[in-house]
């Protein structure tokens, strides 16, 4: 019976076999055809390519082999797999097979192709080499290629016909270069393949993270449908309303989109207005699929009426809410609509939630519209436009991406920039809203804008240290076309005490007007708003619901007193509310949680702590607000006078110019 | 007998780097050449050639239709390299010339050496380059040219400075590990200690850099007393370039530049034309623009901060940094560029 002795470059000094490989499919098909039967040395890192228990082979364990006299020439036959190193003198290597093996007996030889294995600063072997190599002692057959191994046979000679010696020959030498090049190739391909698999898995885990996060999204949107489900019943669409939705119907159809909504805060604004009925699921509305082309021409048309324009100003509002809208009333709103009355042409960026909304459309063609996400693509045309003499100022009404990456642009191009800080943002994003906020965000635009105003002192205040320079108070204003009551006040008794606006418990102290309905239960509380919280409530405080303003303007004759009742904290230390002007329009006398800006407002009361509150409550019903003396600061806190007091600012940046190193932007006013 | 037709190829139609040199060249070689362009993406720059020299491809096969209707006797393919494949999915009209500006990671398609078949000349744009496209095993496929980025008019036009209460530094780049922003805006910060100058730090760049870049500037700046008035302009439009470099040299100030690699060094040659001395790092082409004095070794901080300090502080200095300028002006005078390249034209259209 013959005898396999299994060795292998990986034999451990212990004699375990260490790793094997094993050898497949054609080659080892070659070998068993080629190694006959007997005793055979297995030398290199493979496992035996012959079938378990053969009846022809076993194997030994190689601690014997060959070193020494003792062991030479007891081996009928030898494959050597992978054992030749031309780096580690395989001369010797097989100098010591040829002792080992008997004469006549056959060798094996399997060695990988040239570098096929690799890249290395040693040549590989080739056809040639390999012959030279083992011709002085064995006889061999023509080598073949097998999966990428030169395999080759060869009968041991009685004596050697020479020495052995491994060299490339010139030929071999430059393809030796040519396959370590495109080993080198291989291997820089390979390298790229990986890193494009882990670019490909960060990408991968980046969409799974985007999909849950879009799967709670969905949620947060089912709930939100769930509350606005509940509150549509609360809206009855005033007949006011109903009227210009027919008027806007017309042109809406007549581009084939949607037009603006003349109530506030509805859910599905345009829809609602334009008598469209507000699918199941509202968040499918779509727009138009060429919206983009429309937008585009819209603004095209939009810039040559705006060069063609009577006002002598042209804006620029980057607004973070909703599009413009008659009784919508935020702060960029109220200001646009003084520049277009003024025949001054606005470009309004409005925020939407998804490019599916539809347009909104406005009857003054001096108004653009443009939502968020299209604004960037309109930017460049817009801010390098011809405009003629007229003089530009461009609002950041919120400290957005956009604003930090095109403020600065806007200046080069003669646009007197303004950072209008109309909240405090950081306290509001603190409550879970104005998700979009970025301190350093708002640092950068507040420094960087030719104008820095706030809507409070203390907001001003804090704008200034954030930002290290000078910001103006540039408070909130009435709506001059804001109602007044069709009839004369004649306050009730019991007593009735209103509020309107934002009922949100984020900022809206509930607990603190819940306690002023228990402590004073013959008072009634009308509350006028939406996004209250589901709860019970006590039976004299009535939820109004959305009410428009005409009909806040008559109901509100009935009032004793108007509240403000805003949570004490950062945020509301900020706030300047716009409803203080409105409820001062009205007459009412107005009792406030603490507001540092109103401090000095006439008819107003602030108060710090929940005690004071509860106790000037009764005491304020029923009080007359000093009518010349609200009637001539209503006069000098309008809208009108608040864009009087932009164009003043912007004038005087324009004569002096720019500080500092923002003069180097140049000054093409 | 027409003139012959060059067909220049770019990915980008944007103005300032390659698209600038296209824009810079074009005057002088539209003399004697019909010249056409096709940007893959145009960003503006198609409006600012002669109706109908510039155009806009942006797929493969508008590539290959804007090639087939060009019949150009030379095809420039610029760093883009599926434009090669289109010219030659048109089937190799005329002859490819190849040239190379890039130092970054899009360099990687010169080692595949197949697409080069046919390939007549190799253009770019500094001895560097040269040397690198040898380590990449180009120059024995093609004989390589150095034609040196130019610049305009503008650049020799005169401007009046602004005073400003300070000395400016300025860095120029995008927000991207390769021009290294972060290390620029930590060496202003440390610059602003030095006591006896008011730092005015600006920082160029930087406008379609991700939003965690945006987050990471607009941080930092906030985060640093001594970056408390730094200015930051994602964007300076490239005219108003040459003046803004004229007032940072006026006011004693300095250009600071932390690059990983230049092919060339635009920013910096404009710099020290327009009087602005530069200090930057020993990489690239840059020794071949500034003279040792305004060098550091890659890596050495300390350096590039003394460098830069001094800059401001010491006259003979500044003057010392500013000794290429006269060099730089003849090395980027467009008619010089022109002139090398209707050579290489020739010899293109020599050869079989």
């Amino acid at each position: 019976m013959g005898r396999v002795l299994a060795t292998g470059a990986n034999q451990s000094d212990n004699g375990d076999p260490g790793r094997k490989w094993a050898v497949g499919g054609d080659l080892r098909r070659w070998i068993i055809e080629h190694l006959p039967s007997g005793s055979v040395l297995l030398l290199g890192g493979a496992a035996s390519p012959f079938p378990l228990n053969a009846p022809d082979h076993t194997v030994v364990d190689m601690r014997h082999l060959a070193s020494t006299a003792d062991t030479a020439a007891t081996v009928d036959h030898a494959w050597v797999n992978d054992a030749l190193d031309p780096a580690k003198d395989p001369a010797t290597v097989v100098q010591r097979v040829f002792q080992t093996i008997k004469p006549g007996g056959t060798l094996v030889v399997t060695v990988p192709f040239g570098l096929s294995r690799g890249v290395s600063d040693t040549p590989g072997f080739y056809l040639g080499s390999l012959r030279r190599l083992l011709e002085p002692l064995f006889e061999i057959a023509e080598p073949e290629l097998i999966d990428g191994q030169i395999a080759v046979a060869g009968v041991r000679r009685q004596q050697p016909a020479g020495v052995p010696v491994f060299s490339l020959d010139p030929e071999e030498t430059a393809f030796s270069g040519l396959d370590r090049r495109l080993n080198e190739r291989l291997r820089l391909e390979a390298l790229e393949n990986v890193h494009a698999a882990a670019r490909y898995a960060a990408a991968k885990t980046e969409v799974e993270g985007l999909q849950a996060e879009l799967k709670t999204t969905k949620g947060d949107l089912v709930a939100v449908r769930r509350k606005l489900a509940m509150i549509r019943p609360l809206l009855a669409a005033p007949l006011a309303v109903v009227r210009g939705g027919r008027r806007l119907k017309r042109g809406a159809a007549r581009r084939g989109r949607v037009a603006v909504t003349f109530m506030r805060g509805a859910g599905a604004p345009a829809q609602r207005a334009t008598g469209q009925r507000v699918p199941a699921a509202a968040g499918k509305a779509t727009a138009p699929p060429n919206w983009r082309e429309t937008l585009v021409q819209d603004f095209n048309t939009w810039l040559r009426a705006a060069r063609d324009a009577e006002g002598d100003e042209i804006v620029v509002m980057f607004s973070g809410t909703t599009f413009v809208q008659e009784h919508r009333g935020n702060r960029p709103i109220r200001l646009t609509n003084v520049y277009l009355r003024r025949k001054c042409p606005v470009f309004f960026n409005y925020y939407r939630s998804n490019y599916k909304q539809p347009l909104p459309e406005h009857p003054d063609e001096l108004l653009f519209q443009s939502p968020i996400d299209a604004t960037p693509e309109l930017f460049d045309a817009l801010l390098t436009a011809d405009f003629g003499d007229k003089k530009k100022i461009f609002y950041a009404s919120f400290p957005h991406e956009l604003m930090v990456r095109h403020l600065t642009v806007a200046a080069m191009h003669g646009w007197v920039t303004v950072y209008d800080a109309r909240d405090d943002w950081e306290e509001f994003a603190k409550v879970g809203m104005a998700k979009w906020y970025h301190p350093g965000y708002e640092r950068y635009v507040a420094s960087h804008a030719d104008i820095a105003t706030a809507v409070s002192r203390p907001l001003a205040r804090k704008m200034s240290a954030i930002a290290d320079r000078e910001v103006h108070v540039v408070a909130n204003a009435l709506d001059t076309r804001f109602p007044q009551a069709s009839r004369s006040t004649e306050p009730t008794w019991p007593p009735v005490i209103g509020y309107f606006g934002h009922l949100t418990d984020k900022w809206f102290d509930w607990p603190l007007v819940i306690a002023a309905a228990e402590r004073y239960p013959g008072y009634t509380f009308e509350l006028a708003g939406h996004q209250q919280p589901e709860m019970e409530y006590p039976p004299n405080i009535k939820l109004l619901g959305l009410v428009g303003h005409q009909d806040l303007a008559d109901r509100s004759r009935t009032w004793s007193l108007a509240l403000i009742p805003f949570k004490n904290g950062p945020l509301a230390d900020s706030v300047d509310p716009i409803k203080v002007y409105e409820y001062l329009h009205l007459r009412l006398p107005v009792l406030a949680t603490y507001f540092p800006q109103c401090r000095e407002y006439p008819g107003t009361t602030i108060t710090e702590g929940r005690e004071e509150f509860l106790e000037l409550l009764p005491r304020l019903v029923g009080t007359v607000v000093p009518e010349k003396e609200t009637a001539e600061w209503l006069t000098h806190n309008t809208w009108e006078r608040r864009v009087d007091r932009y164009s003043e600012l912007a004038d005087e940046v324009r004569a002096r110019g720019r500080d500092g190193v923002m003069a180097l932007l140049g000054a093409k006013w | 007998m027409s003139r012959p037709r060059i067909v220049f190829c770019y990915r980008y139609g944007l103005l300032g780097g390659v698209s600038a040199q296209l824009l810079n060249r074009y005057p002088y070689l539209s003399r004697e050449f019909d010249v056409r362009i096709v940007y893959e993406r145009d960003h503006g720059m198609v409006s600012r050639f002669p109706a109908g020299v510039a155009s806009e491809a942006r797929t493969p096969e508008a590539m290959e239709t804007a090639l087939r209707d060009a019949r150009a006797d030379i095809t420039v393919v610029m760093d883009s390299p599926r434009f090669i494949d289109a010219w030659r999915a048109v089937g190799a009209p005329g002859k490819l010339v190849l040239e190379v500006h890039t130092t970054t990671a899009n360099l990687v398609y010169l080692k595949h050496r197949d697409q080069f078949d046919g390939l007549s000349h190799i253009v770019t744009v500094s001895s560097y380059m040269e040397r690198l496209l040898g380590e990449y095993g180009l120059s024995g496929l093609a004989p390589i040219t150095i034609v040196p980025n130019c610049l305009d008019d503008r650049w020799r036009v005169p401007s009046s400075p602004v005073p400003l209460d300070g000395k400016p530094v300025v860095w120029v780049g995008k927000l991207d590990g390769h021009k290294r922003w972060r290390t620029a805006v930590d060496l202003v910060d440390q610059l602003s200690e030095a006591p006896d100058v008011t730092l005015l730090p600006i920082f160029v760049g930087g406008l379609t850099s991700p939003e965690r870049e945006l987050h990471a500037i607009t941080t930092r700046l906030a985060g640093s007393k001594g970056l408390a008035h730094a200015v930051w302009w994602p964007k300076v439009e490239y005219d108003l370039m040459p003046s803004l470099y004229t007032s940072v040299g006026f006011n004693g100030g300095v250009h600071l530049s932390t690059t990983v690699n230049e092919s060339f060094g635009m920013a910096v040659a404009e710099s020290v034309i327009r009087g602005c001395p530069v200090v930057a790092p020993a990489v690239g082409a840059l020794p071949e623009l500034l003279p040792e004095a305004a060098l550091y070794e890659p890596g050495d901080w300390k350096s590039a901060r003394e460098k830069a300090h001094r800059a401001m502080v010491d006259p003979s200095f500044r003057e010392e940094l500013l000794s290429s300028a006269d060099h730089l002006r003849t090395l980027t005078d467009p008619e010089r560029a022109a002139d090398i390249y209707r050579e290489v034209v020739a010899q293109v259209l020599k050869t079989a």
